[in-house]
């Protein structure tokens, strides 16, 4: 009983592997890792050493409905109008964390993306999670 | 023995064939934006294929880009509806992936199951800026900082002339250009590469701070980039 489930485990896996390989540079929704990524521990930790700038990277109702304290609103809905307020309030060497609603979310890592590639600035991280427990303890 | 297990993977079978209850037309769309558009309607075509009615309980995107509708709420049994991700363009630029998510419930229990939808959107852009930030540090270098700009193959444009603000220089210089009068077998190719500028730009001097833009003035067709930013900050 046990050899016959180890081999069919063993036929599945095998199987599975043999799928990957062949299809997995086709499958489409794959999302490629994000670059500069940080979880909410990591972001407090660095908070706790260095001042942030936070940019929100939703819609603009959304940010109008709640941001964090001092966040600026930087979406590709109005991208220009957004790079402007964060250069004005951008510091020569200070880390910034993009956000948006959760993990599942791709905006800030768009948004995080595309002001790497046109300011040339490299401390640009993207949260990873939720922002909403970030007030609390 | 055997017919017990034959019959065992026959039910599990139809179990999980029937909690696939909505099937998608075309579950991954391509979409090419140009012109100028506020909001561009996305739509996915789905069916139920079940006897009985199926409720959408949710629709999720992961981009953040626009309003998603499905139409009706409620698919009849065996019927088909809609869902339309109405697309804000904003000032998304490039080559965009994005995912919907679905939420249906058959009315069977525990049946609420997940349907993702794909869609990649491309805005060409007639001019691609390797930055549009041209960063020096107070005090520090005023070094000339180098920007390309690369013209689209499909939307030929040209760039007339750049305006500067006083106290910063620029030099435009076009790198290729797709030949006039190519040979017949490398037309095609020829035909479609695409111009490429350099701009290089340097401040007089660093010593204040400064936010202010220089403009590249364009033949674009768009609006959006007949006038095209470039800050120059010194901080």
């Amino acid at each position: 009983m046990i050899r016959r489930s180890a081999l069919l485990f063993l036929m599945s896996l095998l199987g599975a592997s043999l799928s990957g390989l062949w299809y997995g540079p086709a499958i489409i929704w794959r999302e490629p890792p994000v670059t500069g990524a940080l979880s909410l521990a990591e972001a407090r930790q660095l908070a706790a050493q260095e001042p942030l700038l936070w940019l929100d990277a939703r819609s603009k109702a959304a940010y109008q409905r709640a941001h964090l304290p001092n966040a600026l609103w930087l979406s590709e809905d109005a991208w220009q109008s957004g790079l402007d307020r964060f250069l004005q309030a951008w510091e020569p060497g200070r880390a910034v964390i993009v956000y948006c609603d959760q993990r599942g979310c791709r905006a800030s890592d768009r948004v995080a993306t595309r002001l790497r590639k046109e300011t040339g600035f490299a401390r640009i991280h993207v949260l990873q999670d939720d922002w909403h427990p970030w007030s609390a303890p | 023995m055997a017919r017990c297990r034959v019959l065992w993977l026959m039910i599990v079978g139809l179990t999980v064939t029937d909690l696939v209850a909505l099937s998608v037309d075309q579950r991954h769309q391509m979409v090419t934006i140009t012109g100028e558009h506020a909001t561009v309607p996305i739509t996915y075509t789905l069916h139920n294929d079940l006897a009985r009615p199926l409720r959408i309980t949710k629709l999720h995107t992961s981009c953040g880009c626009g309003t998603v509708r499905a139409e009706p709420r409620e698919i009849p049994a065996e019927g088909s509806g809609t869902v339309t991700l109405d697309y804000q363009v904003g000032e998304r630029v490039g080559r965009q992936r994005y995912m919907i998510t679905v939420s249906a419930d058959s009315g069977a229990e525990g049946a609420i199951e997940e349907h993702p939808l794909h869609v990649t959107i491309d805005v060409p852009q007639p001019f691609r800026l390797s930055r549009t930030v041209a960063f020096w540090r107070r005090g520090g270098p005023a070094q000339p900082i180098v920007i390309t700009i690369t013209g689209h193959p499909d939307l030929p444009a040209q760039i007339l002339r750049v305006d500067c603000p006083q106290g910063i220089s620029a030099q435009l210089t076009l790198q290729t250009t797709p030949a006039d009068d190519p040979p017949a077998e490398t037309a095609a190719a020829d035909a479609r590469a695409a111009p490429v500028w350099r701009l290089e730009l340097a401040p007089e001097t660093t010593t204040t701070a400064r936010h202010d833009k220089v403009f590249l003035i364009t033949d674009s067709e768009q609006p959006l980039y007949q006038r095209l930013p470039v800050t120059v900050l010194i901080k």
